[in-house]
């Protein structure tokens, strides 16, 4: 997870965008009920904070000064029952911006779920999927948590602080004039140090990230460290990140500890002119000048104290503004990404894709100049099956990959029947072609409904034919629940074998024109390898089928093989006629010859069959 | 829930405030305290209020604080490995002679205690390469040397469960300076921890090891590892460029030639400048470049080429690395394994016939020892892996004849 962390804290430069702020505001239109109750209850919440300290200094000059009880008991029931009031107004905003921060995510999510699903495989080559993982996950959350507490932070600030200066000035508006002098400069300052705290945490943060990062690769890679001796190099490493993470620290902690004194002396600076100013006033009254109360002058400095908390407030919510607005710019630039395969507006849907397959001068990169296959020709027959073998990396997958049209070649032509295969939908080529991955991807839930995903309106009785066919049934059968086992998180319960096997009767329930096999490297036990077998039998025959080829019994039975390497045909024909060769396919086949019966000759496993003196597993 | 706490909070708060207020009025009504009196009252009312609402959350941050406290000192209390000791030898030379007595070893039994720290040691961050996934035995001490098992993984399935107790059982040989001794057998024979011994990663629990003549334990763990190099199948490499890979473990500056030295004699000077985006300073691992399993254990080996040790411990199952790899990477043991005395940890015949010792081990015993020649002409498991080998090469040209 690390990684990617510092891949998101490494770009909080991203300046006010106007654009992008309308862009994040109109996430929250279409709730604009909630948005208008949200902020109508925290504006009252506010008048009444307001009102409450106005009530206070009611108390002193109404009734405490004039020593009326009854005015007494009269306020303290007004009090009582506005604060019973103002929690109801609290429940409201809290409870409706929670809403509409869920009403956010959900949409945006449901979004980005949706661009995901349409965008090309090429994407996912290019882009990470931590850095995709963490749009969907924390940045939606850092847009939501802006639309709702920011905006309610800040609204509630503004309300707070103008309906105090209202309250004030009603008391008495000379001072209110004051106060409102030192407002603006208690803001900047707050802002200014907000900013500049924030920034020091994010470095720490990132420094974190490294240091988590650092415990990870010393703890996983332990081995080497003490072979090699590297404790103490290790350590000096670490020293430095270390420092540099109490450094950062340090001065966030040093301008948070400044940051609180600075505002408060500013705060009781205007204080005390309240307090000079007004004070001359009530020893003044004598003389018959203007005046303030006692109550009044109580209720003044309850307003200025309080107002530093919504600045406050105001504060960490702008410095935290720039990174949520860095945050909605990712999720944008993913939404506005484009599929780079796209339908034509005059695509067709032929209806089959019978027919031979002809690649014609096809090249392909997945990175420009790095090109994975060039001037690639090859014509399949209707029916016929094709081993694919060679070295990894030699081009096998990417000539499956175009053949589905995940990617499309950069120059050249693929027809099939005839057509170039770009004329027709991508819906039509990819709902026609079956396909077994070597380590087949299952999803979660039950073993019926991934059976299922072959063909979505297929009844049980298909589903459990289908699985029959390729000799699933009897493993399936014998699970605890039968069909309805789950299989877990990417089918986790269950071996890779079987996953091969329930993705065969996928296929066989799809019945598709064209059959791609991609075959494991990884030994299955004898049983599941032979049932595997027999299942893609009956998928090859009669099919237009690609088999990327690991097992000498799928290479020899295949009508052609095309030994692929450096992104050209090396060498094709049949097994016989490669062998007699003694070039590329003879090289690669007696390897593997030696490989296979090597493991099943092994004299070894004679010994480990045997019980071994051994002990259970304590754990 | 969250939407009720703070009216309600609120509420409570309100309602104590005011109960203040009305009682301090009263008392100012009545003359028992003066105006001045209530005012600084009320000051102080809200000042020790609002810190008592936050009083709930500090005792919860405490007792979880408390418990990732105890957590923490559960580790650093852990017994450190002590890497020097005052009475260590320190030859100057070291020759390479190894001479195993009867030794015996048996992983601590405590280890279950401690999984959190045992742990990182099995699963040795290269990942699980071979089918035999899950943790064997108690901490999974099996699968201590990654990658020792064959990438094919058929055969690792019978022992998945079990843990053998005593790990390894009376095992004597000797390793002149310079000789190469191979180990072979099944997964969890015995070949890791046998090796596992040398560098001190374990201490053997009897018996005898002499390293020149001496003692293994008079030796510090430093030193040991300073002059043993380990090369293996599937090596980990850090975050970092490939020349600092290389370099790492040297613990001085090393001058670029040199570095292209041994990354030539690795055969991986060429694929560095060829094949990667930004030669010897690509990052690779976790966060950079991928490479593929024979192209780290190239770089593995460059590492240890600098690292200069005298004794070498080589894994050496063969993965599933293509003809020509397969070529390079052994052309470039070979060059690594010139005037070392080195132990090999094998599968496969081919790449044991050559040793001056082969060692046969089964359950924690070494069950056959000798040369080539002498256990190919035994009846035993030697001689009958080596038949299998010779009935595929039988098959193999019965197969090509025939077409």
């Amino acid at each position: 997870m690390s990684d990617h962390y510092e891949f998101e804290e490494e770009e909080f430069t991203t300046q006010f965008n106007g654009q992008t702020i309308r862009r994040i505001l109109a996430q929250a239109m279409p709730h604009w009920p909630y948005l208008v109750g949200f902020l109508s209850f925290i504006a009252l919440t506010a008048v009444l904070d307001a009102f409450f300290t106005y009530l206070s200094k009611q108390i002193i000059d109404v009734a405490i000064v004039p020593r009326d009880r009854d005015a007494l008991t009269r306020i303290i029931t007004i009090y009582g029952s506005l604060i019973a009031v103002q929690a109801g107004f609290v429940f409201g905003f809290i409870y409706l911006t929670g809403l509409l921060g869920e009403k956010i995510r959900y949409d945006l999510r449901k979004k980005l779920f949706n661009h995901l699903q349409r965008l090309s495989l090429s994407y996912y080559s290019k882009t990470p999927v931590g850095w995709i993982m963490s749009r969907v996950t924390s940045d939606t959350e850092r847009v939501a948590e802006l639309v709702t507490w920011g905006l309610l932070d800040t609204t509630w600030g503004i309300l707070n602080i103008s309906t105090s200066l209202v309250f004030m000035a009603f008391i008495d508006w000379r001072l209110a004039l004051i106060v409102s002098f030192s407002i603006p400069i208690i803001i900047a300052v707050a802002f200014y140090f907000k900013k500049r705290i924030i920034v020091e945490y994010r470095q720490v943060r990132k420094v974190n990230s490294k240091i988590t990062g650092a415990y990870n690769e010393t703890i996983t890679g332990v081995r080497v460290v003490k072979a090699l001796g590297r404790e103490h190099e290790n350590l000096e490493e670490f020293k430095g990140l270390t420092s540099e993470m109490y450094r950062a620290g340090y001065r966030a902690a040093w301008l948070s500890a400044l940051f609180l004194p600075t505002v408060q002396v500013i705060s009781a600076l205007s204080v005390g002119m309240i307090l000079w100013y007004s004070g001359n006033q009530v020893a003044n009254i004598s003389i018959g000048g203007s005046s303030i109360s006692i109550g009044g002058i109580q209720a003044f400095i309850s307003y200025v104290t309080f107002m530093l908390f919504p600045i406050q407030e105001m504060a960490r919510v702008y410095a935290e503004m720039q990174q949520a607005i860095a945050s909605a710019e990712r999720i944008f630039s993913l939404l506005d990404a484009e599929p780079e395969i796209v339908d034509r507006p005059d695509a067709v849907d032929p209806g089959s894709l019978r027919g031979a397959i002809e690649f014609d001068d096809v090249s392909f990169a997945y990175e420009a100049d790095s090109p994975v296959l060039s001037s690639f020709n090859l014509t399949v027959k209707e029916g016929e099956t094709i081993a694919l073998v060679g070295p990894t990396g030699g081009g096998k997958s990417t000539i499956v990959n175009l053949i589905c049209r995940f990617y499309e070649p950069t120059e050249g032509v693929i027809r099939i029947a005839g057509t170039d295969y770009t004329e027709m939908s991508q819906h039509a080529i990819q709902s026609r072609i079956g396909m077994v991955l070597q380590t087949p991807h299952l999803f979660s839930g039950t073993i019926r409904e991934n059976l299922r995903y072959g063909r979505l309106d297929a009844t049980d009785e298909e589903v459990e034919a289908a699985a029959k066919t390729v000799g699933a049934d009897e493993f399936i059968r014998n699970l605890e629940h039968g069909y309805d086992e789950q299989v877990g998180e990417g089918g986790s319960l269950l071996s890779v074998g079987q996953k091969q096997l329930i993705s065969l009767a996928r296929a066989v329930l799809a019945d598709p024109d064209i059959f791609i096999m991609d075959e494991a490297t990884s030994s299955v036990d004898t049983l599941t390898e032979a049932l595997i077998q027999k299942g893609m039998e009956r998928l090859l025959h009669g099919r237009t089928s690609f088999v990327i080829a690991h097992r000498l019994s799928t290479i020899r039975n295949a009508d052609r093989i095309v030994v692929i390497e450096n992104g050209r045909i090396a060498e094709m024909g049949s097994h016989s006629e490669l062998l007699r060769q003694r070039g590329h396919y003879y090289r690669l086949y007696t390897q593997q010859f030696r490989r296979e019966r090597e493991s099943e000759y092994d004299p070894f496993r004679d010994i480990e069959a045997e019980p071994a003196v051994a002990v259970p597993a304590a754990g | 829930m969250h939407s009720l706490y703070w009216p309600i909070s609120d509420i409570m708060c309100g309602v104590q405030m005011l109960a203040g207020f009305l009682i301090a009025a009263l008392m100012a009504i009545n003359g028992t305290i003066s105006v001045g009196t209530f005012v600084a009252y009320n000051g102080m009312l809200q000042l020790v209020i609002w810190p008592m609402r936050n009083l709930g959350r500090l005792v919860v941050d405490m007792s979880r604080g408390l418990v990732s406290f105890q957590r923490v000192s559960g580790i650093v209390r852990q017994e450190e490995e002590i890497m020097e000791q005052e009475d260590g030898v320190e030859p100057e030379r070291l020759r390479g002679e190894i001479i195993f007595r009867n030794v015996g070893f048996a992983y601590p039994s405590d280890q279950g205690d401690k999984p959190a720290l045992e742990k990182p040691f099995s699963s040795n961050g290269t990942g699980r390469v071979n089918g035999a996934a899950p943790d064997k035995g108690a901490g999974g001490q099996d699968t201590v040397f990654a990658g020792n098992g064959h990438v094919d993984g058929a055969d690792d399935g019978a022992d998945d469960g079990h843990y053998v107790a005593v790990a390894l059982e009376d095992i004597s040989f000797r390793v002149r300076p310079g000789q190469r001794v191979a180990l072979l057998g099944a997964t969890g024979a015995g070949k890791t921890s046998l090796i596992n011994l040398l560098p001190r990663f374990y201490d053997y629990t009897s018996g005898q090891i002499l390293l020149d003549g001496v003692e293994l334990k008079n030796y510090s763990r430093r030193f040991l590892r300073r002059h043993i190099g380990i090369v293996e199948q599937e090596p980990f490499l850090f975050s970092r460029t490939v020349r600092e890979n290389i370099v790492y473990g040297v613990g001085h500056d090393v001058p670029q030639e040199q570095i292209e030295a041994a990354a030539r004699a690795a055969a991986i000077h060429d694929v560095i400048l060829t094949k990667l985006p930004d030669g010897y300073d690509t990052l690779v691992g976790e966060r950079g470049t991928t490479l593929s399993g024979g192209q780290k254990q190239r770089v593995a080996i460059a590492r240890t080429l600098l690292k200069d040790p005298r004794i070498l411990i080589l894994d050496d199952s063969t993965s599933s690395v293509d003809t020509e790899t397969e070529a390079a990477i052994r052309q470039a043991l070979e060059t690594l394994m010139e005037n070392r005395t080195t132990f090999i940890i094998a599968h496969r015949i081919q790449s044991v016939m050559d040793a001056d010792l082969i060692l046969v081990m089964n359950k924690g015993r070494i069950i056959q020892a000798g040369k080539h020649d002498e256990l190919v002409n035994q009846d035993g498991m030697y001689r009958r892996i080596f038949l299998a080998q010779t009935r595929i090469e039988d098959e193999l040209q019965k197969e090509l004849g025939s077409v």
